[in-house]
């Protein structure tokens, strides 16, 4: 077995570390008794057949104990680490979601301005060309008229 | 030293000896590079002028009334705060020059206008002196009480329009020009406005392009004082280099200190002749804009900058620099360059009281301000742009009709 403090192996049964000194309340398996940041629920369900011995000693019973409610302590956070991600990702893709529309809908917007400004631009110039045309067939006009009145 | 905002950005200044500053911006452009820039300013308190000498040899004079730009050793721009504007060439030469005048209209009132003479034109990269002097006619107008020349276009005959609506008789051909490239070049036209959209733009890059290159024996990039400035600005970055690198709170300050950008970025930038990327949709707004501008000029009717701002079209027009400015950008305040055509839209329409408008760079040269940058321009010199456009487009016109009638350009 290991030290529950320092993980270093010691002997089976033993009620102290040789090496840190620490009392051996649980002579669990290290990956039992060290909490291994959130647990991800498989490692959690990983627990399981360990928390169940079906031949432990009266002496092994407080272990027993310690090694439930550790089981408990890890599906509880398991759970609510995996709820708790979810939730974020949930929040972080919605926002996402919403970027992409504001983005594309600022698009449109943006597209739907420059076409109705190519229009007016557009307008503009047959405005313009509409009256130089008839300025230059006044022009030509008067000229007709002069030669006329010329000869 | 001045931060800007971010680690990348900041200015270093410096107090010389005999009273003058050389400062040195370091800023980070959205691709991650860094560009440095830097000018010494003198300040004159006997003529109360301040000059700023630029590393890649421009040369900016604010005086009292009056503001110089020039690039090296090169033509010199005048705008003086009555709206009167000149350019002289480095030997003294005028190029154009403004005076006030006044005529009476017809109902015999007497109106003031601005009178501009154009001595020289440019072709191929130099300056060609006109047979006769071109005289030009100007309203005065006032934009939130600074007056500037307005360009009431002088109408040709209406023989001269008509060349311009009908395409070509035979094609005419036309020689690459070096300093654009279109995205779909073209080498010869049938429609007269299409090669008139494209030759309003290559021609005033083409001026622009003169003003950056050496005049005569005059070295523009070399310069001496701009030489001596680049070398001070080495000496300055690697000063402050050493003391970023034992002093660990000035470290915390700023990412790095780019001792080489300067003088390698602006020895590229000045004088380079990498031609200028025109993408499609801007050629066909200046066709398009070229257009109007030819139906205005036969209706003897100015292009003027509160009509564009009305027309509704505003955000999508384009105006072309007509004269080499000094501008700042909007966001960090740090000075770039526009030369003669480079070409701006608004940024963001401007609203109220204020004299400059927010405008995005959407073309430029190599020693300009970056396409997409956002610089601030004064109005006086937005309407500037559209005299300078529609007098371009008149001269234009006319380079067009020989065009035709020699079936190459």
């Amino acid at each position: 077995m290991f030290c529950t403090n320092c993980g270093k192996a010691i002997a089976p049964e033993s009620k102290f570390c040789p090496d840190c000194g620490a009392r051996q309340t649980a002579g669990l398996p290290l990956s039992q008794s060290m909490p291994v940041g959130p647990p991800a629920p498989a490692a959690a369900a990983m627990t399981v057949p360990a928390a169940a011995p079906s031949t432990s000693s009266p002496a092994g019973r407080p272990a027993l104990w310690a090694g439930a409610a550790a089981l408990v302590v890890a599906l509880v956070g398991g759970v609510g680490y995996w709820g708790w991600s979810r939730t974020d990702d949930q929040i972080v893709r919605q926002l996402a979601d919403e970027e992409q529309r504001r983005v594309a809908a600022e698009r449109v917007a943006e597209a739907a301005e420059i076409t109705a400004a190519q229009a007016l631009l557009d307008k503009h110039i047959a405005v313009e060309e509409a009256e130089a045309q008839a300025r230059a067939r006044t022009s030509v006009q008067d000229q007709n008229k002069r030669t006329t009145v010329n000869r | 030293m001045v931060p800007h905002g971010n680690r990348n950005s900041f200015d270093i200044r410096q107090k010389n000896a005999d009273g003058s500053q050389i400062v040195v911006s370091q800023q980070q452009l959205p691709d991650g590079t860094k560009r440095v820039t830097g000018f010494k300013q003198t300040d004159d308190t006997r003529d109360g002028t301040t000059t700023r000498v630029y590393a890649d040899g421009r040369l900016v004079t604010q005086g009292r009334d009056f503001e110089r730009r020039s690039v090296g050793s090169g033509t010199s721009f005048v705008t003086h705060r009555n709206g009167l504007r000149a350019a002289v060439l480095p030997d003294g030469r005028p190029v154009f020059q403004d005076r006030f005048t006044s005529f009476r209209d017809q109902d015999g009132r007497e109106r003031r206008m601005i009178e501009r003479t154009r001595y020289a034109r440019w072709w191929n990269g130099r300056p060609e002196y006109e047979p006769r002097p071109v005289v030009r006619r100007y309203d005065v107008v006032y934009i939130h009480g600074a007056p500037v020349a307005q360009y009431r276009p002088s109408r040709f005959v209406p023989d001269d329009y008509r060349g311009h609506y009908a395409r070509f008789a035979v094609p005419v051909v036309v020689a690459a020009a070096t300093w654009v490239a279109f995205a779909s070049p073209v080498t010869s036209y049938n429609d007269p406005l299409a090669l008139m959209g494209d030759m309003q733009i290559s021609s005033a890059f083409e001026e622009g392009y003169a003003y950056s290159t050496p005049y005569g024996a005059s070295p523009v990039y070399d310069a001496p004082e701009a030489a001596t400035l680049r070398s001070q600005m080495t000496t300055v970055r690697q000063h402050v280099k050493t003391s970023v690198q034992g002093n660990a709170a000035l470290k915390d300050q700023l990412a790095g200190v780019d001792v080489q950008a300067a003088s390698s970025r602006v020895q590229e930038a000045v004088g380079s002749a990498v031609p200028i990327q025109i993408p499609e949709e801007v050629r066909q707004q200046v066709r398009k804009q070229v257009r109007l501008s030819v139906a205005m000029h036969q209706n003897g009717r100015p292009l003027v900058l509160a009509d564009v701002l009305a027309s509704g079209y505003a955000r999508i027009y384009l105006f072309q620099t007509a004269q080499p400015l000094n501008v700042a950008q909007a966001s960090a305040g740090v000075e770039c360059f526009l030369n003669t055509g480079d070409l701006i839209g608004f940024s963001k329409l401007p609203a109220g009281e204020g004299a400059f408008a927010e405008m995005k760079v959407v073309a430029s040269g190599s020693s300009s301000c970056l396409p997409g940058e956002v610089v601030l321009v004064r109005l006086t010199d937005l309407q500037e742009m559209l005299n300078g456009f529609s007098e371009r487009v008149e001269e234009n016109m006319q380079r067009v009709s020989a065009c035709a009638a020699s079936g190459k350009c």
